[in-house]
């Protein structure tokens, strides 16, 4: 079989609904799908497996946030891999600027837009 | 007997000229006349002199006789000023030259004191005239000194001058004043120190009472302010004058005709040499004005932060409020995807959606207790109740609901009655146990009922990755007041807390937390065991 070699995300969001449904989505779309419920256990899970070629990143979470892990992810890893932003907040813009991401999606939002972002921004 | 008379002077002119007459009788007839005269020869030297004279000049004839009449009178070596021998010698040289008598002003020429013993001289001022004396040729030959001492005169005028001069700088002075005490705009008046009465006040008084000087001087307080008002600032007056010092009496709002007034007063004591008081004076300043900015700044200061944090709370809100939007919204688009892949949808995705439909509901519950506690609205339903009871029962529904989770209760107490609202108290409880569950993840939750002297303390702990210290506080109010970016971005707890401390404040009680980072937190409250009715 000459499978083609699937693009791997990495998805750090607290809510287990939002993770459930993206998994599954992005895995219909032919996506490895690595998922965390805060930064701490994200930057645990690269670790132990490959890089992805793209990251969705909620801000606010319990124990590791957006913006920590941002800057984990950045100190060791030196790496340019893009991060989409998902939030809730009203100055959405703001905070994806803040930890230089390559774009942002307003919650609630809809799957086949994150799907375009995710194609048009992933390594 | 006078020589003054010219044509008499003539005759006795040629008298003395050809000294053909009893010379010893006419010059005895002389020096007896009753006014002081001298009579020189035009080289000043002193040729005869009247008794008067010798009197006045306090000389004696043996001593003058034929000198010369400045080496008798020198002047005063002692008055640098002393003018009086060169002014004499111009009147009698005038009169040399013209001829004619010459009247001069009165002037100074202070007098050898004979009793002295130091060579002093004594103050005189003089009324002088010269005139001349011709023989039969029409040459002059004499010239005859009149003197008057004018020296009392003199001085009773020059204090006289002195004492207007004084009144005139005393009136200029007191000009000076009030003109600034009328024109400031500080409110001034002045009582006297005895009965209180109002001696003066300056034009800014006046405005401010509504009413003339005349309105006022010899009125006391009593007259013009309310029989309260005016028994503070007697009072006051009083206080100042036994002290003895200025005193500030801060603001003090005052009734006027014109409304309330707010003003600031200084009381000045004023006392004579032996530290009797004279007069009370009082320096205000009408303060209403700057006050009223003053609170209008404080007022506008509040209401802008108030703004602030109405800004920040409907952005904290609308965040959480989203969050389970999000949820829901996914999970009917995930359904919606299913369908249209004519894939069955199981019975597990309505129970999904079952949680965010729920912490909605939470929510707004959350935000309605909120808004109640922020405006005094949230009213406790108190009575009897058994704690240990409640949290049983509250412990026991949440191991149905998270049947994995291991919760503990622990207490010493079968039993323990207090007064609170148990509706409320167990939204606290629950509120605490939710957490621990939500943000300890698979931490075994340990709740503890303690007796405490006055009240009862549980605790909530947690062995998760605990919350860092300079959390501690704002974590309470993370929807109220804190809603800073650092809270925002550290808690993500939402409302719960902030309502959590709402409630247990109205019980009287204290909730707080005791967290060390990455070993648990350990989430307390307190009531007191009596509820003191207020």
């Amino acid at each position: 079989m000459n499978e083609p070699i699937k693009k791997k995300l990495l998805i750090v969001e607290d809510d287990e609904d939002i993770l459930f449904v993206l998994t599954d989505f992005f895995e219909s779309h032919g996506y490895k799908v690595l998922t965390a419920l805060n930064g701490l256990l994200a930057l645990e899970l690269l670790e132990k497996n490959e890089f992805p070629n793209l990251v969705l990143l909620d801000m606010m979470m319990p124990i590791m946030n957006g913006w920590q892990f941002r800057d984990e992810f950045v100190a060791r890893y030196d790496n340019e891999c893009p991060i989409i932003v998902m939030t809730a907040a009203a100055d959405a813009k703001k905070r994806s600027e803040e930890i230089g991401a390559a774009a942002w999606v307003a919650k609630p939002f809809n799957l086949d837009n994150i799907l375009k972002l995710v194609k048009k921004f992933e390594r | 007997m006078t020589v003054r008379h010219e044509e008499e002077i003539t005759k006795a002119k040629i008298g003395f000229g050809s000294l053909d007459i009893d010379e010893l009788n006419f010059k005895h007839i002389f020096e007896k006349v009753p006014s002081p005269y001298l009579i020189l020869d035009l080289n000043y030297n002193i040729v005869a002199c009247t008794d008067a004279y010798i009197g006045i000049t306090k000389s004696e004839r043996s001593q003058i006789l034929l000198r010369n009449v400045f080496d008798v009178f020198p002047d005063d070596p002692n008055d640098l000023d002393a003018r009086g021998s060169l002014n004499l010698k111009k009147s009698l040289d005038r009169v040399k030259k013209t001829k004619k008598t010459d009247i001069m002003s009165i002037m100074k020429y202070n007098i050898p004191d004979p009793d002295s013993v130091n060579n002093a001289f004594l103050e005189r001022y003089w009324q002088t005239s010269n005139f001349p004396l011709f023989d039969d040729a029409g040459e002059l030959v004499f010239i005859i000194n009149y003197v008057d001492d004018v020296t009392s005169f003199v001085k009773i005028r020059n204090k006289a001058n002195s004492t207007e001069l004084a009144n005139l700088q005393l009136n200029e002075t007191r000009i000076f004043l009030e003109s600034i005490l009328d024109n400031i705009p500080s409110i001034v008046f002045v009582k006297d120190a005895k009965e209180l009465k109002y001696l003066k006040v300056n034009k800014a008084c006046e405005a401010f009472a509504g009413a003339p000087q005349e309105a006022l001087i010899g009125k006391t307080d009593y007259d013009v302010f309310s029989n309260e008002q005016a028994a503070v600032f007697i009072g006051q007056d009083r206080e100042v004058l036994a002290s003895g010092k200025n005193m500030d009496m801060g603001e003090e709002e005052m009734d006027l005709p014109t409304g309330k007034r707010i003003i600031h007063t200084i009381k000045v004591p004023l006392r004579d040499q032996n530290r009797n008081n004279l007069y009370l004076i009082g320096i205000s300043e009408d303060i209403t004005d700057k006050v009223e900015l003053r609170k209008a700044q404080i007022a506008q200061k509040a209401s802008e932060e108030m703004l602030k944090r109405k800004n920040q709370f409907l952005d904290t809100a609308a965040h959480e409020l989203r969050t389970p939007i999000t949820s829901l919204s996914l999970l009917i688009q995930f359904a919606q995807k299913k369908l249209e892949r004519g894939l069955p949808l199981k019975f597990d995705l309505l129970e999904r959606l079952k949680r965010p439909a729920e912490r909605l509901n939470r929510l707004v519950i959350d935000l309605l207790d909120m808004s109640r506690l922020e405006r005094g609205q949230l009213v406790l339903i108190r009575q009897k109740t058994d704690i240990v009871d409640l949290i049983t029962k509250c412990v026991e529904d949440f191991r149905i609901q998270a049947p994995r989770r291991k919760l503990n209760f622990e207490t010493q107490n079968r039993e323990m009655i207090i007064d609170i609202d148990p509706v409320r108290i167990n939204q606290v409880l629950s509120n605490l146990i939710d957490n621990a569950l939500k943000y300890a993840d698979q931490s075994k939750i340990d709740i503890k009922l303690e007796e405490k002297v006055n009240g009862v303390r549980v605790t909530v702990r947690d062995y998760g990755p605990g919350i860092p210290k300079e959390q501690h506080e704002s974590i309470f109010s993370a929807f109220s007041r804190g809603s800073s970016d650092a809270t925002i971005k550290a808690s993500g707890l939402g409302l719960g807390l902030s309502v959590c401390q709402g409630i247990i404040n109205l019980h009287n009680g204290i909730i707080g937390l005791e967290s060390v980072e990455r070993n648990g937190s350990a989430f307390y409250f307190e009531l007191p065991k009596t509820i003191v009715k207020k």
